[in-house]
């Protein structure tokens, strides 16, 4: 991955952490985007090659384009992104209000839009090798009560994917998305304190081979920025422990 | 995909030609390889021509790739049960007592990763495609139910190429105009044996760790596009 540049969201914790050490440690150069400064800060000294750092309020979608534009011009331009950065919405469908459900979808779903756009300008992108990579969850694919707002924004972005890989295939662009299991993250750490402890074993119970760690979806994020995937695009790639074959 | 695997892995190969796997064989890489010379729509015989081989040279095999297979398209009014037990033997059959036996004491139940070549027509339909879609399809079923069945030992995925030119699917290539038709239908264009053998050795890999029971479509975007 030397001499590719990524931009990686949510990169101050979870799968985003993960995601960028990971690429840095192969060579990359990643900008890090996330609103959460200090952590940011953080595992920008924890990168292991050149890295930057982002501070970003990704559901503020109309700023989104000059921030990575004027970032772009030191940094250099973009080979692809990662949109890691999300928030979970449990709440049972009684609860569930129009306000939280847009900011969910502004940040887990918009942003991935906004993104693509943003980054397949060709004053931004690099024009060669070009892969975007988008999460979604087994959430997306499978029905669980409580869930619907997350679910809502996490199954939009397989369609997003689909629809995107077909319109950017013109410009060498790949899109792909995964589609991870339950991590323990620190999004997954805010859902714990929910739930009670047989909830937690009939999840684990729902992963034939246990629950997942950050750096199983990394690696699998790498495949598909990487080369190795070259002649994928709009597809789907679990990281579940076998949760969605059962 | 063989010689590839042959630069990391000591590799066993399988077929039924002797004078085309001798072939393969010299193109390995050094290493301790293996020819199992066995037509595996003999099913009733697998277990123990594989055990045997396992038994006699002292190996344990730890990977299994299943490429076998055979695409004809035959209409409705060609179907025969031969055809489709043939299929079946070759596609599923076959991975199935493969897998048994790998993760069987003779071979110390050394399995860690197989992965299974399916087709992107496992999920969709096209004409005078029964015979090789329904078999591509039950492979996919046995993929799932061996990947929740085994795990978390052993993980099982399948990989769903589009069209990629080799000699199964070389008849075609011979036809311009199919050739241009198709091509035009996959975002990506059509595909190489090498974009198929790296996502198999990803998966075959530690770094797909967490990853089974699933299909990975491999297929330049072909069933993704509804582009008119």
């Amino acid at each position: 991955m030397e001499g590719r540049c990524y931009l990686v969201t949510g990169a101050a914790s979870g799968i985003g952490r993960a995601t960028a050490l990971l690429l840095s440690e192969m060579g990359a150069k990643v900008l890090l985007a996330d609103i959460d400064v200090n952590n940011l800060e953080r595992v920008k000294t924890e990168c292991k090659n050149e890295a930057d750092i982002l501070v970003i309020d990704l559901m503020d979608a109309n700023k989104i384009k000059n921030l990575i534009k004027e970032k772009t011009v030191s940094f250099g331009k973009l080979h692809g992104f990662v949109h890691c950065a999300g928030l979970p919405y449990i709440a049972p469908l009684k609860v569930v209000n129009a306000e939280k459900a847009d900011r969910i979808y502004k940040l887990n779903t918009y942003a991935a839009i906004e993104l693509a756009k943003v980054c397949s300008n060709k004053q931004i992108y690099a024009g060669e090798h070009g892969s975007f990579v988008l999460i979604s969850s087994v959430y997306g694919l499978v029905g669980s009560a409580a869930n619907v707002g997350y679910a809502m924004s996490k199954g939009a972005i397989v369609a997003i994917t689909k629809s995107l890989a077909m319109e950017l295939v013109n410009s060498g662009i790949r899109v792909n998305c995964v589609a991870p299991g339950f991590i323990k993250t620190p999004m997954a750490d805010k859902v714990d304190g929910m739930m009670d402890a047989e909830y937690y074993d009939r999840l684990n119970a729902l992963h034939p081979m246990g629950m997942g760690q950050t750096e199983d979806v990394a690696k699998s994020i790498l495949f598909l920025l990487s080369d190795m995937s070259s002649w994928m695009t709009g597809a789907v790639l679990n990281v579940d422990g076998g949760f969605t074959a059962q | 995909m063989a010689v590839q695997l042959s630069k990391d892995y000591n590799v066993i190969i399988n077929g039924r030609d002797t004078e085309r796997l001798e072939g393969v064989r010299n193109r390995l890489a050094e290493g301790n390889h293996f020819v199992w010379q066995y037509d595996l729509n003999d099913v009733q015989n697998i277990e123990q021509s594989l055990t045997a081989l396992i038994t006699d040279n002292g190996i344990r095999i730890t990977h299994f790739v299943h490429s076998a297979g055979f695409m004809k398209m035959y209409p409705v009014k060609m179907l025969t049960a031969e055809l489709f037990n043939s299929s079946f033997n070759i596609n599923v059959v076959s991975a199935a007592l493969i897998t048994k036996t790998l993760t069987g004491r003779k071979n110390q139940k050394a399995l860690e990763s197989a992965v299974f070549i399916s087709s992107n027509i496992s999920n969709f339909g096209a004409k005078a495609f029964s015979v090789y879609s329904s078999a591509k399809a039950g492979l996919d079923g046995l993929m799932r139910s061996l990947a929740v069945e085994l795990a978390p030992e052993v993980r099982v995925n399948s990989v769903l190429p589009g069209g990629v030119r080799t000699r199964m699917t070389e008849h075609m290539y011979q036809n311009e105009e199919l050739i241009s038709r198709l091509a035009a239908t996959y975002p990506l264009g059509l595909g190489q044996t090498c974009d198929i053998y790296h996502v198999v050795r990803f998966l075959l890999s530690e770094d797909a760790r967490w990853i089974t029971g699933q299909q990975l479509t491999v297929d330049g975007g072909r069933t993704v596009n509804i582009t008119g």
